[in-house]
């Protein structure tokens, strides 16, 4: 007892201290009007700093959904630009008011499996059926300076096998677009940042670093996306057209998201064409 | 024994009525900022025999700051300064150990060391009180110059009173 006593007054000094500072600020913070507001402030600054913290961290992890759901929204506001209409008013005279049909409509969609360094290249992508794509629509990228992707081959009921633009067998018509001249895109296994654009006309003029885009010709894209910018051009002798090397403007490597286009009117139109052709 | 513990307890009543009757009202007022406080009660702490173990002299500092504050209306302010101050007095005393050691039942004033010694220790002693007294009041480090500017006014004045204070009493303990 007596040694405990004489621990006591030994060191008892630093947790009676302790003790005794804590008390005062008990009594500072809740006796004190002005102490009291500060140490209310801070604490819900600190806590609130807390609470932030932890909301960024949960907002890392729902960003896909996030993105996902960007993306659709995207797809919404892709189907009401000019070039997803198609204009019924027919110009006569002057007729002011503009009657306008929704031509396009886009499906978000994300690549999940893909090929670059192949002879010919697929993508394959996370809708399907059951998001209402179906082969042979145009797939673009999601790239807001434009490029194309594929064209869907094959359909599942949840992902699509997209044929790359780099595959041998791909023929999009594309067009210069200052003198709107048309041709095929093409592509020769060499270099996947590259296309070439065939059969444009030899009297066409081509400069270097025009815009290659999507032509009026295409089912399957809308009119105007940039594809690329010309290379280099050159004719092959005893040809009647110019060959175009051209620069992608998407980076065919690297493309996480893409928009399916739906054409509203492709139907009608390949009816038509097959009822010409079998005349 | 019994003397020494009458004549510490008078100095408290009487350190604690200068404080509250007379220090409390002089108070330069500049457009609601205060610039400076005097503090004179915490030489009780400062005057405590040496020997005495912490313990005691950090309960008798929290009683003798929430007496102060009782009249301050600032519960807590005064009673945090002077645990603090009470708790590291020891420390003070120690740095300052003349080569001969302390004398046993000696306090720490003007007539037994010095006013050297008395000079150093008091300035010590009272610049961490008013640094932590100010902190407690201001309660912010936001008005860091606040504190700064009202520790530096303070300071100045208690450590006058306090040694005006030796020079008229001249206590032995």
């Amino acid at each position: 007892m007596r040694s405990l006593v004489q621990f006591l007054v030994q060191y008892g000094g630093v947790g009676l201290f302790f003790v005794l500072e804590a008390v005062c600020l008990y009594l500072v913070v809740n006796y004190n009007q002005q102490q009291k507001e500060i140490w209310l402030n801070s604490s819900n600054i600190i806590s609130g700093t807390i609470l932030n913290f932890r909301s960024d961290i949960s907002q890392y992890y729902n960003l896909s959904d996030f993105a996902d759901s960007l993306a659709a929204d995207n797809a919404r506001l892709k189907a009401r630009l000019n070039n997803a209409q198609f204009v019924q008013t027919i110009l006569m005279d002057s007729t002011k008011d503009v009657e306008k049909q929704q031509q396009y409509t886009y499906i978000s969609a994300r690549i999940v499996n893909r090929t670059i360094h192949l002879h010919n290249n697929t993508y394959t992508i996370d809708r399907g059926r059951k998001h209402g794509i179906e082969p042979h629509m145009g797939v673009i990228d999601s790239n807001p300076g434009g490029g194309i992707v594929g064209i869907v081959t094959n359909v599942s009921d949840n992902y699509s096998v997209v044929m790359a633009l780099l595959h041998q067998e791909i023929k999009v018509p594309a067009a210069i677009r200052r003198n709107q001249y048309h041709g095929f895109l093409s592509w020769q296994p060499s270099n996947p940042t590259e296309i070439n654009l065939i059969d444009v006309p030899k009297h066409a003029e081509i400069r270097r670093r025009d815009t290659v885009e999507t032509s009026t010709h295409s089912a399957l894209f809308p009119a105007g996306i940039p594809v690329g910018v010309v290379d280099t051009f050159w004719q092959d002798p005893g040809s009647n057209f110019h060959t175009i090397s051209a620069k992608l403007i998407n980076d065919l490597g690297n493309v996480q998201y893409v928009y399916v286009v739906n054409n509203l009117m492709k139907g009608e139109i390949v009816k038509l064409e097959e009822e010409a052709s079998g005349e | 024994m019994n003397s020494s513990v009458i004549k510490h307890g008078i100095r408290f009543v009487l350190l604690v009525l200068a404080q509250i009757l007379i220090f409390k009202s002089i108070d330069l007022d500049t457009n609601g900022f205060s610039y400076f406080t005097i503090f004179i009660y915490p030489v009780f702490i400062l005057l405590l025999p040496i020997r005495t173990p912490t313990v005691l002299v950090v309960l008798l500092g929290f009683l003798l700051g929430l007496t102060v504050d009782v009249f301050y209306d600032s519960l807590g302010v005064h009673a945090g300064a002077s645990v603090f101050s009470a708790f590291i007095r020891s420390t003070i005393l120690h740095l300052l150990e003349p080569r001969g050691g302390y004398e046993v039942n000696a306090s720490p004033t003007k007539s037994n060391y010095g006013i050297n010694f008395f000079f150093k220790y008091a300035a010590i002693f009272m610049f961490f009180h008013i640094a932590v007294y100010f902190s407690l009041e201001i309660f912010t480090p936001v008005y860091f110059n606040e504190i700064f500017i009202r520790t530096g006014f303070s300071f100045i004045l208690s450590i006058l009173f306090i040694i005006i204070y030796q020079y008229l009493f001249n206590p032995k303990e």
